[in-house]
């Protein structure tokens, strides 16, 4: 392999947050919740998320995490904890909402 | 005059005959076709090769246990305990893998706990890595009060 530049081989928040992002407005959109749609939507995001970082083509393995939970009062918490190198890897957590749901996206990279 | 009849190439030394006596005709030791029928199967197609594995199916049994012990008890989904807990589980399942000496194996743990009041919940995950080395696990406890959910990956360094 070609040596790296420094910031090729970083985990850049910003970069993953416009990824984030982008992929939930992909799947979802404007779209309201409807059970039979979840499952459709919760592969949809994490696939186009996966997608679109395989695109940056960094040394990184990723693991994303799409959780979808509906309105109604309901309260939830999330939490994650990481053994690994905390100079190179790194996590990104997307919190979107909209009236009827909740869409929490995690995108974790580590270093290879 | 009677001779003795010569043997072909006869052994020079000692050393020689007790060669010749002990050799075994190569044909004895593996015959053609059978050689052929021989596959060779490498321990593993990585130079790499991880010296242990991440056992998913222990981490699953070990969350399951884990989540019923500790939501199973909860008389309420109390939003102010919450956080420290979820934290808590999350810590715990790392140690839990930690321990378990996967040497240059990256341990991601995430969980989410909450109120069950029969909304619509889905947890999912994907993944961009080698699925030669790498592995998740995932462990759910749900009953009227609340649910829980915690997701173990293991990357290894290559």
């Amino acid at each position: 392999m070609p040596p790296k530049e420094n910031e090729d081989a970083m985990f850049i928040l910003d970069e993953i947050k416009t990824v984030i992002k982008d992929s939930i407005d992909e799947a979802i959109g404007s779209q309201q919740f409807n059970h039979d749609k979840v499952t459709h939507w919760t592969n949809g995001v994490s696939e186009s998320c996966i997608k679109r970082l395989a695109v940056l083509n960094k040394p990184f393995k990723y693991v994303v995490t799409t959780v979808i939970m509906q309105k109604n009062g309901a309260g939830m918490i999330m939490a994650t904890s990481c053994f690994w190198d905390k100079a190179a890897d790194g996590s990104n957590t997307i919190r979107w909402e909209n009236k009827t749901m909740y869409v929490i996206v995690t995108v974790f990279g580590a270093a290879i | 005059m009677a001779e003795t009849p010569a043997t072909p190439n006869p052994p020079e030394t000692l050393q020689d005959m007790k060669e010749e006596l002990t050799a075994v005709p190569p044909e004895a030791i593996a015959p053609v076709e059978m050689v052929q029928k021989v596959k060779i199967v490498k321990h593993s197609e990585l130079p790499y090769a991880p010296p242990a594995r991440f056992q998913s199916g222990k981490v699953k049994d070990f969350i399951n246990k884990l989540l019923k012990e500790r939501l199973g008890s909860l008389p309420a989904y109390d939003f102010e305990a919450a956080p420290a807990l979820c934290r808590e589980l999350a810590d715990l399942v790392k140690y839990e893998i930690r321990d378990m000496n996967l040497p240059r194996y990256k341990i991601v743990v995430q969980s989410v706990i909450g109120e069950s009041k029969n909304q619509g919940f889905q947890f999912a995950s994907k993944s961009l890595w080698d699925p030669q080395t790498d592995d998740y696990s995932f462990g759910s406890f749900l009953n009227e009060h609340v649910f829980g959910v915690v997701g173990a990956w293991a990357l290894y360094l290559t």
